[in-house]
């Protein structure tokens, strides 16, 4: 996550029209907002990502503000525009009936995941889609894309009660779910552990 | 807990090829919309800012004297010919005729700015056949601003009021050019046609008795004329 302050000349030479400017504020946030937008949309996160940015582009003049609010403004729109696609689609339920159901999906989306590409974000990012959708967007906006409290809840049009609550309840899910526990086991195979934390501990 | 950190640094480590694969296309797009959103370059912006003016003293005085006319119309305070053809040109808009051949002097003071008084001194949306003229300086904006995509520029009065004359957007630039060529032709030749006419788009009768620019009458002496030409 780059720093904020570093981003602002950026952000404001965007606002002025300047290409680098918005590029160097894509590169900065595209990854958040991508990653974002996979846990909500799925394999339409890309699409929905262009959106969004060509959007934020056309209304980018009409942004007053700093490089935190950006973030929230950003991803309000990448909210909107994911809330439209899903709309369009049709294709994803408001929230996983039960765990059983839950567990099958989860199974065959990280199945799907690991065999395209293997990737450990991929998995990370399909468990936790697999989070009732708010905790997801909690849990993604709150932890991945780095928002504090008030612009979450601003983002997810909630009380920043309620996004403490919904953060904390899918964190612990995340937790206590059965990949997540097995993945401290050094298992022969299993992706690695983040080579920053030490070994087995 | 040690399995969630794993868990949550893989979702947010970066893997920069596959993330930024889009930028090109996303600045493409952010290029794109600002060039529609701001008119770009500052020596074009001068132009644009110059025509909007001309543009706006010619739609004003456009609509000045549209509008009286109209009013004259709906009041049926015009000639007899000048009346006939305001109300071919004007029931597009919604200008009913008078209930009867009304004396143009009765007219009651709807609103006591164009229609002060029945006595001698008529308001200049009184004199006959502004509403050729009318239609033409409005015409002659249509004609200025829109050169590529038609229309594009024009104010979104001037366009309904020259789509209800001329019956349609489309049929605009049809009826501005037998409009326009009709003023030029008649003001040179000094034409006095005012018989009935046809409420066609060519307008054959422009002008009745009066080919030269009358609206230019007392009360604005110098203030529009010098304007309508830009």
């Amino acid at each position: 996550m780059s720093d904020d302050d570093d981003l602002l000349p950026a952000l404001r030479a965007a606002q002025d029209g300047d290409e680098r400017g918005f590029a160097t504020v894509w590169r900065a946030l595209q990854p958040a907002v991508l990653r974002y937008l996979r846990v909500v949309v799925g394999d339409a996160a890309e699409d929905v990502a262009s959106e969004t940015w060509l959007q934020a582009a056309r209304d980018l003049h009409r942004f007053a503000g700093d490089v935190p609010a950006f973030r929230g403004w950003l991803f309000r729109i990448a909210r909107h525009r994911g809330i439209d696609e899903r709309r369009r689609a049709g294709r994803r339920v408001e929230e996983p009936a039960e765990s059983a159901g839950q567990d099958g999906a989860l199974r065959a989306r990280d199945a799907a995941a690991e065999a395209i590409e293997g990737s450990d974000t991929r998995w990370a990012l399909g468990l936790i889609a697999s989070l009732p959708t708010d905790q997801a967007e909690a849990v993604m906006l709150r932890v991945v894309a780095g928002l504090d409290v008030a612009t979450t809840a601003k983002v997810l049009g909630k009380r920043s009660g309620a996004v403490r609550v919904a953060t904390m309840r899918g964190l612990r899910k995340l937790a206590a779910h059965p990949q997540v526990l097995a993945r401290n086991a050094p298992v022969p195979g299993a992706a690695p552990v983040d080579p920053a934390l030490p070994e087995g501990v | 807990m040690e399995g969630l950190a794993g868990l949550l640094d893989a979702a947010r480590a970066s893997t920069p090829g596959e993330d930024l694969a889009g930028e090109r296309a996303a600045v493409a797009g952010f290029l794109a919309a600002r060039q529609r959103a701001v008119p770009t370059a500052p020596p074009r912006r001068k132009n644009r800012e110059a025509r909007t003016f001309a543009m706006t003293v010619a739609l004003g005085f456009a609509v000045l004297t549209f509008g009286g006319t109209a009013l004259a119309a709906r009041t049926g305070s015009l000639p007899p010919a000048a009346q006939e053809r305001a109300h071919a040109l004007f029931s597009g808009v919604g200008v009913p005729p008078p209930p009867a051949p009304v004396p143009a002097t009765s007219a009651p003071p709807t609103t006591g700015r164009a229609v002060p008084s029945p006595t001698p001194a008529p308001s200049r949306t009184a004199t006959p056949a502004p509403s050729a003229t009318a239609a033409t300086e409005l015409c002659r904006v249509w004609d200025a601003a829109g050169q590529d995509p038609p229309g594009r520029d024009v104010p979104a009065e001037v366009r309904r009021s020259l789509a209800a004359a001329a019956g349609g957007v489309p049929r605009i630039d049809g009826f501005c050019a037998a409009l326009l060529g009709e003023a030029s032709r008649s003001s040179s030749a000094g034409a006095p046609a005012s018989s009935g006419t046809p409420p066609g788009p060519g307008k054959p009768a422009g002008k009745p008795s009066a080919p030269g620019k009358p609206t230019v009458t007392p009360s604005h002496p110098g203030k529009g004329n010098g304007h309508t030409k830009k």
